[in-house]
């Protein structure tokens, strides 16, 4: 058996079981203020729209000292039939409450999820936050459904998120990897996953567990491998994320590292499954879109202007190690504009040494993506300045206009990445 | 008078000219030794390199991988370890190569201070692998700080960048020159007396002179808090 190892009770717990059709996986941290509301949605989900299957519940722990693993074991789910459950099953979903090895993150939360769903063989798995207060038990349908009745192999969520809500994903994680892979994901890193236990299985054959993909860099794991890997993905609309007010993604340099880093990685380990592909196309929607009211982000931006100002005087001998000559005078200029304008085309560029020079190990990848910092808060304070008076429509097309971008000059990506290979 | 003077100077020459002359042939041996040594350093390398990239050691480690090519690269320095490797076994044979070539020429002055020198090269070369180290740590310290500086949004980046390499490489500096045994009892009250003197002026000046700064900084550090842009990056 690959994968982390388990403890002797939840080995025994998993003999007993045998084989499960379902599983879904709960990472958690101390979040005993919101993991009984997604534990009671993830059973009434199951029991609703799979009563009929053996679903298995498992939550990876990573030692928390709050009340959330006696919480996801004795949560009662209350009464079926007040929330439409029309066949109630025999037995809800057993669940499982086990802490995992490894570094502490999500990743390794996810590994010992992993492993229990390839020791179950369970067809189909799906993985949400345990700090979500807006999951219901639809959730459970359209992560699982695609892949157990409609022939797909990993899901990705769609959300409806406000403008500045995901300023990764929409500046470097979605463009990038819809350039990449020449798949249209929206959400690449949005946290909550179905797939198969195939790809489950999959997953655990990586070797750098103990690397970025341990915690945040988790996510664009997932994805990256299961589009290079040319399986069967879909989006399911979901609705609107809300999470717990304490964000665990509000730390910016480590997130960025971790999430930046292992999308570059897979790129390097995956070159043959996006060197030749151009263009991008659309891939099955579940789900039903529909608009959501959001609460509004309120943008403070003289924090993300002095950073960048600062960083277009301080840093250039920093950036002289991987940055074209052409780039850093872009970004003289922007710091120089008013309000602050860092073009699409000079980002791409940007973005597209950047990952040359992790490719050819220019600098030490956390210094490469620390330097990458300031960068990415003058595009997004270039963004928001854009966007203040922009529908939402027009706020979004701004992004596939910026994913356009990514596509158009995908070429130098190529030159920089591999400049003596053919290009396509 | 002139005569003998000349006399003399061509007697000197003559003498010179036969201890030129008597030196030549070790000579000759030194730079025989040496290019020897230097050829047998340049196979050593090349074979070297071979070994390491057929055992898979080299030279493309992964991009996240840990290990030597990760502190090298950390550091700033070529991550390739056949290429360290390499170097470290050429120079080592020229080193060979000049200690082999000294011993051959006769008893001499030249053999003497040759002798000398070869007896302090490793002295020297600890104390010059310890400046370059402190060098790579410098740089490496200094790029650190003016990233965190910057990314943290505080004005003194530059300023403070430059402090920090400036102090690494005193320390490195002071740590060769006592290697060598060079004013030993001087460099350790000067540096006593610098670093104490850093040390203190940076805990007043945080301390008190910016006691509300550092409080919020505390603050903001225990309680974790995101960013203050409003933004949420994932």
């Amino acid at each position: 058996m690959k994968g982390p190892h388990l403890l002797p009770e939840v080995s025994a717990r998993l003999a007993r079981i045998g084989k499960a059709d379902i599983l879904v996986g709960i990472p958690s941290f101390n979040n005993e203020r919101t993991i009984g509301h997604v534990v009671r949605a993830v059973v009434a989900g199951l029991a609703r729209h799979y009563p009929d299957a053996k679903a298995v519940l498992v939550n990876s722990d990573g030692g928390s000292t709050d009340r959330t693993r006696e919480i996801v074991e004795r949560i009662e789910v209350g009464s079926l039939a007040e929330i439409l459950v029309d066949a109630i099953p025999p037995s809800l979903a057993e669940r499982i409450v086990t802490p995992y090895v490894g570094l502490p993150g999500k990743g390794s939360a996810f590994r010992t999820i992993f492993r229990i769903a390839e020791e179950l063989d369970v067809t189909a798995c799906c993985v949400v936050d345990s700090d979500l207060r807006s999951i219901t038990p639809e959730w459970i349908d359209l992560l699982l459904t695609p892949i157990l009745k409609h022939g797909q192999e990993f899901v990705c969520p769609l959300y409806a998120r406000h403008r500045y809500d995901g300023t990764i994903t929409n500046t470097i994680v979605f463009p990038l990897t819809r350039a990449l892979y020449g798949k249209t994901i929206r959400q690449p890193i949005g946290g909550d996953f179905g797939f198969s236990g195939d790809l489950a299985s999959r997953f655990l054959e990586y070797d750098g567990w103990e690397g970025p993909v341990a915690r945040f860099g988790i996510d664009i794991f997932m994805s990256s491998t299961a589009l290079a890997e040319g399986r069967k993905v879909a989006q399911a609309f979901l609705g609107a994320k809300l999470h717990d007010p304490k964000d665990p993604g509000g730390d910016l340099q480590p997130m960025m590292i971790q999430v930046v880093s292992t999308l570059f990685e897979i790129m390097a380990r995956r070159e043959d499954a996006w060197w030749d592909v151009t263009g991008a196309a659309a891939v099955p929607l579940f789900g039903f879109p529909h608009a959501v009211g959001l609460d509004a982000v309120p943008v403070k931006l003289d924090g993300l202007l002095r950073i960048f100002h600062q960083a277009a005087e301080d840093l250039p001998p920093v950036w002289e190690a991987f940055l074209s000559a052409h780039s850093i005078e872009a970004i003289r200029t922007a710091a120089a504009a008013s309000p602050v304008n860092l073009s699409d085309e000079a980002w791409v560029r940007i973005v597209y040494e950047t990952a040359a020079a992790f490719r050819h190990r220019r600098l030490a990848p956390e210094v490469l993506i620390r330097s990458l910092v300031p960068l990415y808060l003058g595009k997004v304070a270039t963004f928001v300045s854009e966007t203040r008076e922009m529908t939402d429509d027009e706020a979004e097309a701004r992004w596939h206009a910026l994913a356009a971008i990514y596509e158009r000059d995908k070429g130098l990506l190529r030159a920089l990445w591999a400049p003596g290979r053919r290009q396509p | 008078m002139i005569q003998k003077l000349g006399s003399e100077i061509g007697i000197a020459l003559e003498r010179l000219l036969e201890a030129f002359l008597a030196v030549i042939p070790a000579l000759l041996v030194l730079i025989v030794a040496l290019a020897l040594g230097a050829a047998f350093g340049l196979l050593l390398r090349t074979l070297l390199r071979v070994l390491l990239r057929l055992s898979g050691r080299s030279p493309e480690p992964a991009i996240t991988a840990k290990g030597p090519a990760g502190i090298l690269r950390a550091a700033g320095l070529p991550s390739n370890v056949d290429r360290l490797a390499g170097s470290i076994s050429f120079w080592a044979a020229v080193v060979v190569s000049l200690v082999v070539g000294i011993n051959a020429l006769q008893p001499s002055a030249l053999r003497d201070a040759l002798s000398g020198l070869v007896t302090l090269l490793p002295q020297i070369l600890i104390a010059t692998l310890l400046f370059v180290a402190g060098l790579g740590l410098a740089a490496l310290a200094r790029r650190s700080v003016l990233l965190a500086a910057v990314n943290a949004g505080l004005p003194w980046a530059r300023a403070g960048a430059r402090a920090v390499h400036g102090v690494v490489l005193v320390f490195f500096t002071a740590i060769a020159l006592d290697h060598m045994g060079l004013g030993r009892a001087i460099l350790v009250a000067a540096f006593s007396i610098v670093m104490g003197g850093i040390v203190l002026a940076l805990a007043l000046a945080f301390g008190l002179g910016a006691r509300d700064l550092a409080r919020q900084w505390l603050e903001k550090k225990l309680r974790a808090e995101a960013d203050d842009s409003g933004i949420r990056h994932l």
